[in-house]
């Protein structure tokens, strides 16, 4: 939320090309908190908003992807802690949230709907964790955009291996 | 299933996210300025209707105080005014500071404590500013019937003095009283109090911040 100012135009162009290169990371944080085209395109667009107002505070000397990461997460919690139970109040959690996108294709094969009954089954920090170990970033890397050790990293990541791993054979084996 | 296949899965979600043309079509600058702007509107407009009102009652009650400095029953409530209008001022005021400050790109877990801290003081402030609610306008009645009659009120209009004191006793001082009787017994009412107050927004935030602990710990 911190407040930077109007950017340049050239600042504005360099960073509208490096959220260009950087949709997919968008849109994959986005997909890993909401649920639905509508929760998608609302959380892509909030953690455009929020990386456009932090822009001018970005040190080109550090990686892109994880400054970007860390904002996206922040703003996917956020957003997850804030939504759903403003939802809970309001309508049926599944009552609105089901039409045609990429979560629908992707739930169309085993792995898929198994990946986000897991995802669904985490909490937010512990999904923030989990999306980055499928995009394998390297452990500093986790450990600089979450603000842990890499050692914590490290033992986090092989607990979350292990229930994926149970959760995984438990749905397989019941379908 | 396997690790690896799970891993396969969401790599092929990586490539339908790319093709989703539609949803990107979504994630402009424009949308993001736009978006931007738009979301700090109702916490800018809030904090800043605290700041201003607080502001206000503040100048006007010192102002009084200045002008009646020898009447005890004007420093009373022109006291009352003064400390409620300067708690509405810095609750105002800092709710924009610690809003600002936070920035997004930072660790995820300092980013998160922050934010479950900063939604822990807006709700216990503005449960605050429901107490100073309930004295506000009635201190601000009584200040008004002596700036327009005198210090003398109680002896040239006694029936508006004891009318002011009724509604402050219905209006501010007894519920504030259940309240705190039902507080003091943990019952029902302090808790429905509290919850429609703060919607919740307490709890929320220690139950975020032990999860928070509990994941940088484990």
């Amino acid at each position: 939320m911190q407040q930077t100012g109007s950017m340049t135009p050239a600042a504005s162009a360099e960073f509208a090309a490096l959220l260009e290169d950087h949709k997919r990371l968008v849109f994959k944080v986005a997909t890993t908190y909401g649920r639905g085209r509508a929760d998608i395109e609302d959380l892509a667009q909030e953690i455009a908003a929020q990386s456009w107002r932090a822009f001018p505070s970005y040190q080109p000397a550090r990686t892109f992807s994880t400054w970007l990461y860390r904002i996206a997460l922040n703003v996917a919690i956020s957003w997850l802690r804030a939504e759903v139970p403003r939802r809970r109040r309001s309508v049926p959690f599944d009552a609105d949230l089901h039409d045609t996108t990429a979560v629908d294709s992707f739930e169309a094969d085993d792995g898929g709907r198994i990946l986000r009954g897991f995802i669904e089954s985490r909490g937010p920090l512990e999904r923030a964790l989990l999306l980055l170990y499928l995009e394998e970033r390297p452990n500093n890397e986790i450990a600089e955009i979450l603000g842990i050790t890499a050692t914590n990293v490290t033992t986090k990541i092989n607990r979350l291996k292990d229930r994926l791993r149970t959760y995984a054979e438990t749905a397989h084996g019941t379908r | 299933m396997e690790l690896d296949e799970l891993k396969a899965s969401w790599q092929r979600l990586d490539r339908r996210v790319q093709e989703l043309t539609a949803i990107n079509r979504q994630l402009t600058l424009d949308a993001a300025i736009r978006k931007a702007r738009w979301r700090f509107a109702p916490l800018l407009a809030g904090a800043a209707g605290n700041v201003v009102i607080g502001a206000f009652f503040a100048l006007a009650s010192a102002s009084f105080i200045g002008t009646h400095r020898d009447a005890l029953a004007a420093l009373v409530p022109a006291g009352v005014l003064l400390a409620t209008s300067l708690a509405y001022l810095v609750v105002g005021a800092g709710r924009l500071v610690l809003a600002w400050r936070i920035d997004f790109s930072g660790p995820v877990l300092g980013i998160q404590r922050s934010l479950a801290a900063l939604q822990k003081w807006e709700a216990w402030s503005f449960f605050a500013m429901w107490v100073g609610a309930s004295l506000l306008p009635v201190a601000m009645l009584f200040a008004i019937i002596i700036a327009s009659h005198g210090v003398t009120s109680w002896e040239r209009m006694p029936g508006a003095v004891v009318a002011n004191a009724i509604v402050w006793i219905a209006v501010g001082v007894l519920p504030l009283l259940a309240y705190l009787v039902s507080r003091r017994r943990q019952g029902k009412l302090a808790a429905r109090v509290e919850a429609f107050l703060t919607s919740h927004s307490i709890a929320q935030a220690r139950a975020t911040l032990a999860e928070i602990d509990e994941f940088a710990e484990r």
